[in-house]
């Protein structure tokens, strides 16, 4: 049976590998989630969830060219499908219409830059 | 350790990590998920230091922990199906083309596993006695135990009185059940048919508890009354037997044996198993033998009279060595200062029901049948041996073929077989081989279990086939031959280089020369340690069946005197004039009467014998038979000194001492200076009062087994075995003669007859059973041995071919060829001979051990195995070693 949710972690994995895309793959991935959240992410969390991702139907994979510092060996490069890209757009959708009916004054203030 | 990598960054991740990885990541995913380690790796080393990169690393290996890393390739399946087919089709492919190979393989090991398979049943058979009982682990045997003096108490026996059971019964509350057992043979017929008697040997008089405690379930009749006084049961056959097709519960039996009652039949039970020590036909009540004369006036209160088994079952609950203590007082209580006064320390143990059969040391007091653990013992090593040079073959055939399967490995290796799929199709080569081995080893034992039984007198059967566990064994047995004969192998073949092979030339293989080497020492030491126990154990035969034995029991026909005299008839007077009669018959020398025969048990076993003056903490043990005055010189004892009781008036009266002869034995061990000075001297046997009239010089009444023991003679004229010696070329004329004067003489008895010789070698059935098959397996084990040598022998030939071919054409005679090829063999065998000498030795001075009268090993026999093994060698290599020297080396040498 295929599961066709998406989780949180699996969403921001799922959009990195379309922002990345052509050169998305593990390593890449977990490297640019690292630099944009403040807690380490391990390769083996980002394989898992491509793997998740892979049999939900949402990336695809394939081998790419052996890189002299993996040491000769290949890489998986991921692409976001249609299903997936599908998914993406429906989500968005869900969160904008959700964002479009907060009134300004209903979320309280927060500083950040 | 430090070596400088120039072509690698300095930062490596930890070598053991990536092993761990190794360990647990799926092969296919391996590629994938060590390149992102490294890269990710390499990363953070260029950013935050290789240092703190390393403790990263550990983190990542171990979020790779993950199920779906873990879980091999399911999408291969199909694949590895195809494969293994594939292994299959191969091993059989090697199987067909190499049909010499094959096929010494197959016959050595099947044999070696039919050989196992025997024994595992032989084995299985005797650790299966007595375990049907329901009861088993509670019942126990009672074994009291003597001592003498500061003597240790030995429990040898398992001989009570008839007093023992109830007083135990009565004060030892842990025994739930106690049952008195005592046989007889007896004389049977249907009270409604008294003129047809038949003769029963296996008859067992036991009490009402008999049945509670041992699981013999009735087909009919009624539980509640078996065994009660004046009640027998029967066995299904012993039921055909006197009552035909009728129901026999109900009816009435006569039964003549030491006492002469009626009995009213009960119930049937289903025959008794074979693998049970009790063995008997027909069940009679204990109460009726111990009411009839003799038990009933035994004397010191049914305390004296050793002739009993006595059976317990504990409470689940009971400790035994308490039970044990408590036992030990009972007994001392009732005859603490009787055994003082004899001289005796004493004590009981109790001994587990299934420790009985293969514990022979410790005797009965019935016809149990006993085995012999140190025959289980023996068979179990002689099975692994010949199994073991079965597996040698295997091993030495397949890597010394392995040049011939090096351009395979090579090829395989080159398209990409990785080393565990080498080393699993060679395992499955020797699956094959295995499988193919074990079906024609179980056809084989099925085919050979009778013969077997027929020469071993044994009861081996396929119905064990049936069972389960069999099958269990079976499949256990082909795992382990698959793998103790292929792994070896399997990893040598697999672990060739590709690249050496396929270029020509492998020379890397004469490193596992010295492991063949050795094997084939130990086959050989093994088959020599085989053929000199065969030759010791036939030596001993020989030895013990043809020693002198001071008695002379050649051409003695022995037939058994009547059970059933008629009212008012004296057996002294019958008896001898019936032996009267039989003088007169032509062709019979001398006639006498005893209470015994040679080959036979004494009647008094354990008599305590001192000189009447002596301490009687001092007394010897002895044993005690009663002859007529015929006796003697039918046998030809010699008389030492005194008289024979020929010579002599037997005194009736009251108080007149005993009269008895003892042998020289005994004269030494009661510290008499000389038979003569013994002759008129009191003695004390058993607390009656004897005088020695007579010395006989010793002779051997029981089996090798035994040594000479001190022996009495008393004179009785009432004795039940006679003995006819007969000098005659028509003897079944004479047996008719001595038959029909039988039948005029006691009407109502059965005729039996047999002879003395016979009678005594039966005291070796065990020990030819031994030897046969001995004998049997050691032959199949050297055949093995030879099969292998042979394959060996041919491989080489056929390698040497080319060194041959050069040799003749440089000059080299056929005979130096020859012995070129043989002198290899024959080293190993005399390897194998120095191995051997010290292990057969040994091994077969612990067989011997348990002989009194025994042979020495000499260095003959050494020899004698040593050339035989040569012999064989020399004789299976030979004709391969001709064939190639003979051979014209331009055959060998035109190719290339």
């Amino acid at each position: 049976m295929k599961r066709t949710d998406l989780g949180e972690f699996e969403e921001v994995v799922l959009l990195t590998v379309a922002a990345l895309t052509p050169q998305a793959y593990s390593v890449a991935i977990a490297e640019d989630l690292e630099n944009h959240s403040s807690r380490t992410v391990t390769t083996g969390a980002v394989h898992a969830a491509l793997q998740r991702l892979e049999n939900k139907g949402y990336v695809k994979s394939h081998m790419g060219e052996p890189t002299s510092e993996r040491g000769g060996r290949r890489k998986r490069i991921f692409t976001v499908t249609i299903a997936g890209s599908r998914m993406l757009q429906d989500v968005r959708e869900v969160r904008e219409s959700l964002w479009d009916r907060i009134l300004p004054q209903s979320l309280p203030q927060t500083n950040y830059v | 350790m430090y070596s400088m990598k120039s072509n690698q960054n300095e930062a490596a991740p930890p070598k053991w990590m990536d092993r761990v990885l190794e360990c647990f990541c799926a092969p296919h995913l391996l590629e994938e998920v060590k390149g992102d380690l490294h890269e990710r790796f390499h990363l953070r080393a260029k950013r935050i230091g290789a240092s703190k990169a390393r403790k990263y690393y550990l983190r990542e290996v171990f979020s790779f922990a993950r199920p779906y890393i873990m879980r091999r390739n399911v999408s291969n399946n199909t694949l590895k199906i195809a494969m293994f087919k594939n292994y299959f089709k191969i091993a059989y492919r090697n199987l067909i083309n190499k049909k010499v190979y094959s096929g010494i393989n197959i016959v050595g090991l099947s044999i070696g596993i039919t050989c196992c398979m025997l024994i595992f049943q032989y084995v299985a058979f005797e650790k299966s006695f007595d375990s049907f009982h329901e009861h088993e682990t509670d019942i126990y045997r009672v074994l009291p135990g003597f001592g003498r003096g500061d003597e240790k108490v030995e429990f040898k026996g398992a001989y009570t009185p008839q007093s023992m059971a109830p007083a135990f019964k009565e004060a030892v509350p842990e025994i739930l059940h106690i049952t008195r057992v005592h046989t007889d043979n007896v004389i049977v017929s249907d009270a409604a048919h008294p003129d047809k008697v038949f003769e029963e040997d296996e008859v067992l008089y036991a009490d009402p508890d008999f049945l509670k405690m041992f699981t013999f379930p009735l087909k009919s009749g009624n539980i509640r009354q078996a065994l009660l006084p004046g009640t027998a049961l029967l066995s299904e056959a012993a039921a055909l037997k006197y009552f035909g097709e009728d129901n026999p519960v109900g009816k009435t039996m006569a039964v003549t044996g030491q006492v002469q009652q009626d009995y009213r039949v009960v119930g049937v039970f289903s025959g008794v198993p074979d693998n049970s020590h009790l063995q008997f036909e027909i069940l009679l009540s204990m109460d009726n033998l111990l009411k009839g004369q003799g038990y009933a006036n035994e004397p010191e209160g049914g305390w004296s009279w050793n002739n009993f088994g006595t059976y317990i079952q504990l409470h689940p609950d009971a400790n035994r060595e308490l039970t044990e203590q408590k036992l030990t007082k009972v007994l001392l209580e009732h005859r603490g200062e009787a055994l003082q006064h004899q001289g005796y320390r004493s004590g009981i143990k109790v001994q587990p029901l299934k420790d009985i059969h293969l514990n022979a040391e410790i005797t009965g007091a019935l016809n149990e049948a006993m085995g012999s653990s140190r025959t289980v013992y023996f068979f179990t090593i002689i099975g692994l041996v010949t199994f073991l040079i079965a597996l040698i073959n295997y091993i030495n055939l397949s890597t010394a073929r392995a040049l011939n399967r090096a351009r395979e490995v090579g090829v395989r290796k080159v398209i990409g077989a990785q080393k565990t799929q080498l080393v699993v199709q060679f395992l499955c080569d020797a699956a094959l081989t295995n499988f193919i081995a074990l079906v024609l080893a179980l056809a084989a034992t099925a085919w050979l279990i009778p013969y077997v039984n027929n020469i071993a007198d044994t009861h081996l059967s396929t119905a064990l086939w049936l069972h389960p566990d069999f099958w269990l064994v079976f499949l256990v047995t082909l795992l382990v031959s698959t793998l103790l004969s292929g792994l070896y192998p399997a990893f040598i073949l697999s672990s060739f280089k590709p690249v050496t092979v396929l270029k020509g030339r492998l020379s890397s293989f004469s490193s596992q020369q010295w492991l063949r080497k050795g094997l084939v020492v130990l086959q050989f030491a093994a088959s020599i340690v085989l053929i000199t126990g065969t030759v010791i154990i036939y030596n001993q035969l020989d030895y013990m069946r043809g020693r002198d034995l001071g008695l002379d029991i050649e051409k003695v026909l022995t037939i058994e005197g009547p059970r059933n005299l008629q009212e008012g008839i004296d057996r002294a007077n019958a008896t001898a004039s019936f032996l009267n009669e039989l003088r007169k018959i032509p062709g019979i020398e001398q006639a006498a009467s005893s209470h015994s025969l040679p080959g036979q048990r004494f009647n008094w076993n354990g008599a305590s014998i001192r000189k009447a003056t002596d301490d009687p903490a001092n007394a010897l043990r002895g044993v005690a038979t009663y002859v007529d005055t015929s006796f003697a010189k039918l046998y030809g004892l010699e008389l030492l000194a005194g008289k024979g009781f020929e010579d002599i008036t037997i005194s009736t009266a009251e108080d007149a001492p005993w009269p008895v002869i003892i042998n020289e034995n005994l004269v030494k061990s009661l510290d008499f200076e000389g038979p003569s000075t013994a002759i008129n001297e009191m003695l004390d046997i058993g607390g009656y009062e004897a005088q020695v009239i007579g010395v006989y010089k010793d002779f051997n009444w029981t089996s090798a087994h035994q040594e000479q023991q001190n022996v009495v003679l008393g004179p009785s004229s009432t004795g039940r075995h006679l003995s006819l010696k007969v000098s005659t070329s028509d003897l079944p004329a004479t047996v008719d003669k001595i038959e029909s004067l039988y039948n005029q003489f006691f009407p109502a008895n059965v005729f039996n007859y047999g002879f003395v010789d016979q009678i005594f070698d039966r005291q070796y059935r065990n020990d030819i059973r031994f030897a046969k098959l001995f004998g049997l397996f050691a032959g199949l084990a050297i055949f093995i041995a030879c099969l292998g040598l042979f394959g060996l022998a041919s491989f080489t030939s056929q390698q040497r071919k080319k060194e041959i071919g050069v040799r003749k054409v440089l000059g080299a005679s056929v005979g130096s060829v020859v012995k070129l090829l043989n002198i290899d063999f024959i080293k190993l065998v005399i390897i194998g001979f120095v191995v051997a000498v010290p292990v057969a030795w040994y091994i077969m001075d612990q067989w011997l051990a348990d002989f009194a009268y025994r042979i020495e090993i000499g260095t003959g026999v050494f020899l004698l195995a040593g050339l035989a093994a040569l012999f064989i060698a020399i004789l299976t290599v030979s004709g391969l070693s001709i064939k190639a020297a003979i051979s014209n080396p331009v055959d060998s040498l035109r190719e290339e």
